[in-house]
């Protein structure tokens, strides 16, 4: 429990550490791919609160990303707006729209809440293809303006780009955070470990998953409008369930479901692995299948399992050491 | 003064009635027993009270509040609060975290320490519940019902399993939670705990209300020796 507290500080501390160190000195190249971590970041850690806090597996993920996306390109291309007005917007009609998911979706539960947004998910999708009008259709939105300069970036339109995206994972980890913290947080444990004691104290664990799923839509949408801007274009692909539905789960299950900080390692390692395997290309997906294979089988509690384990013998060891000293003396 | 009184309540499961017209109050400030044969419907009426389970007929009123049985949460929030005959608390979180959930562990919460010194909890706030000892399970179970302050609670045998020591601490917390003014429906098997900690005792066979008096009067009724608790029991002092 300790080492768990210990971790949910160090490991933001080590993300803004390697910022700091890396961005003066990354070419573009590393720019842009630390800029995707960390919007798949903002997802997985938003993701988390639903699937980590409460233990419903939602499929629906990948279209509110979407949401988020396709409202920051209208907005901001066919409407005028600023983009940080647009991002709010964004995040909101996403919340709504998870909102709405949610009323419908938790009318079940288990593996039929999961094909449920599964299906919504596959529908969604569908509709960024034929609202042609709004999404551009198959051939998506393009000319996006990307994102406003921050003092003192406006030369450097890449790190301007990752360092925006650092500010909205430090809000999505912070409000996550107080998320878990509060009352509704608390209740949404006790959803995910134990429906039945939940009702028992007296816990509205309909209003609990409704605001844990609302929640990771806002942010769900806050991350699409990102990346709406960081990318100039969306299309309907970069929205479908196998690309980025299932994906987020991946980043939260490899990761550690229910640390916030362990999806954060989980999005780290599978959208930098295709880039480091890329030498390897015949065997990039062979090598992330046996990855995956590896989390399920041999460390079901993910990266963050696995480094809890770890600290955990760490400081059993220490402890044991120490004593074998005060003895001595 | 009755704090519940429950209305001609019945629940059939299909084809079988596990309660029938039962019809019995609950006195403010009492510990009222309820006993009977495995069977007989003792949980089913917890889990009708608490909400858990909406009874086929009848209804209760509870704090002068009238067209009960309630929702879970509802009853919690008029201050019905229950425990489980098997041991639950959430078993993958740690126990401060369980008595976090039940709104008990907020800083500075005076009864929080309370129940954390009666339920002799201090030494293990940081341990998963899952690696307890069952008596601890049962305290800690306890611990999370009466961290929600409720007004009457609903005791499904908190005494199973423990050895006799526990037992007796069992009794003293349920005595010390009492006398701050709490009202308790006890359901338990062990008829010497029982009696030691009731006033009234109501009798429960095949879902219907045989008997309702003191422990006194319970123990020296032929029908319900011959019913339930047999010739075998010694007369427990109360």
């Amino acid at each position: 429990m300790k080492q768990e507290i210990t971790f949910r500080w160090v490991i933001p501390a080590i993300v803004v550490l390697l910022a700091v160190i890396g961005i003066p000195f990354a070419n573009d190249y590393l720019l842009y791919v630390a800029t995707i971590i960390v919007l798949m970041s903002i997802l997985a850690v938003s993701y988390d609160v639903l699937l980590g806090l409460t233990g419903y597996l939602s499929l629906a993920h990948g279209f509110l990303y979407g949401v988020g996306a396709y409202t920051t390109a209208y907005l901001t291309t066919n409407s005028g707006w600023g983009y940080w007005p647009a991002l709010v917007a964004s995040a909101v009609i996403s919340g709504v729209m998870g909102t709405v998911i949610a009323l419908v979706a938790f009318r079940t539960r288990g593996i039929y809440f999961a094909v449920l947004t599964l299906g919504i998910g596959l529908v969604g999708y569908q509709l960024f293809l034929v609202l042609e009008p709004i999404t551009g259709g198959v051939g998506g939105f393009i000319g996006i303006p990307g994102l406003p300069s921050l003092p003192g970036f406006a030369d450097a339109p890449q790190r301007n780009n990752l360092v925006i995206a650092l500010l909205v994972l430090a809000v999505a980890y912070g409000a996550s955070m107080l998320f878990l913290r509060s009352s509704i947080g608390a209740a949404c444990l006790a959803v995910r470990e134990d429906v039945v004691l939940a009702q028992s104290l007296g816990i509205r664990i309909g209003m609990a998953r409704l605001c844990a799923f609302s929640f990771s839509a806002v942010f769900a949408g806050a991350a699409g409008s990102l990346f709406a801007a960081i990318s100039n274009f969306v299309g309907p692909d970069d929205f479908s369930v196998m690309a980025t539905g299932f994906q987020t789960v991946v980043y939260v299950v490899v990761g550690g479901m229910g640390t916030l900080w362990g999806p954060v390692l989980g999005a780290v390692l599978i959208v930098a692995l295709p880039e480091i395997l890329r030498g390897a290309s015949t065997y990039a997906v062979f090598i992330y299948g046996l990855i995956l294979l590896f989390f399920i089988l041999f460390a079901p509690k993910g990266i963050a399992g696995f480094l809890l384990a770890a600290a955990k013998r760490m400081s059993r060891s220490g402890r044991v050491v120490i004593s074998k000293e005060a003895e001595a003396r | 003064m009755s704090l519940l009184s429950i209305n001609a309540i019945t629940q059939r499961f299909g084809g079988i009635t596990a309660l029938s017209d039962i019809t019995m109050s609950v006195e403010e400030g009492t510990i009222h027993g309820l006993i009977g044969p495995n069977g007989a419907g003792k949980t089913t009426l917890i889990n009708i009270l608490s909400g858990l389970v909406k009874p086929s007929e009848g209804s209760m009123e509870f704090n002068g509040r009238q067209n009960g049985p309630w929702p879970m949460a509802s009853a919690v929030q008029y201050g019905i609060v229950r425990t489980f005959q098997q041991t639950r608390v959430f078993m993958g979180l740690t126990a401060r975290e369980n008595l976090r959930i039940a709104h008990v562990a907020g800083a500075g919460d005076a009864n929080a320490d309370d129940l954390i010194e009666a339920l002799a909890l201090g030494d293990v706030l940081d341990r998963v519940a899952g690696e307890l000892p069952y008596a601890v399970l049962r305290r800690l179970s306890l611990a999370l019902a009466l961290g929600l302050r409720p007004k009457l609670l609903l005791l499904d045998e908190p005494a199973v399993g423990l050895a006799p020591d526990e037992i007796t601490k069992m009794a003293e917390v349920i005595r010390h939670f009492h006398g701050q003014g709490l009202t308790v429906l006890l359901v338990e098997h062990n008829m010497r705990f029982l009696m030691e900690l009731a006033s009234r005792v109501s009798v429960f066979v095949q879902g219907r209300l045989l008997f309702e008096g003191t422990p006194a009067e319970c123990q020296n009724n032929p029908t319900v020796i011959d019913a339930y608790l047999g010739r075998g029991l010694k007369h427990v002092e109360h």
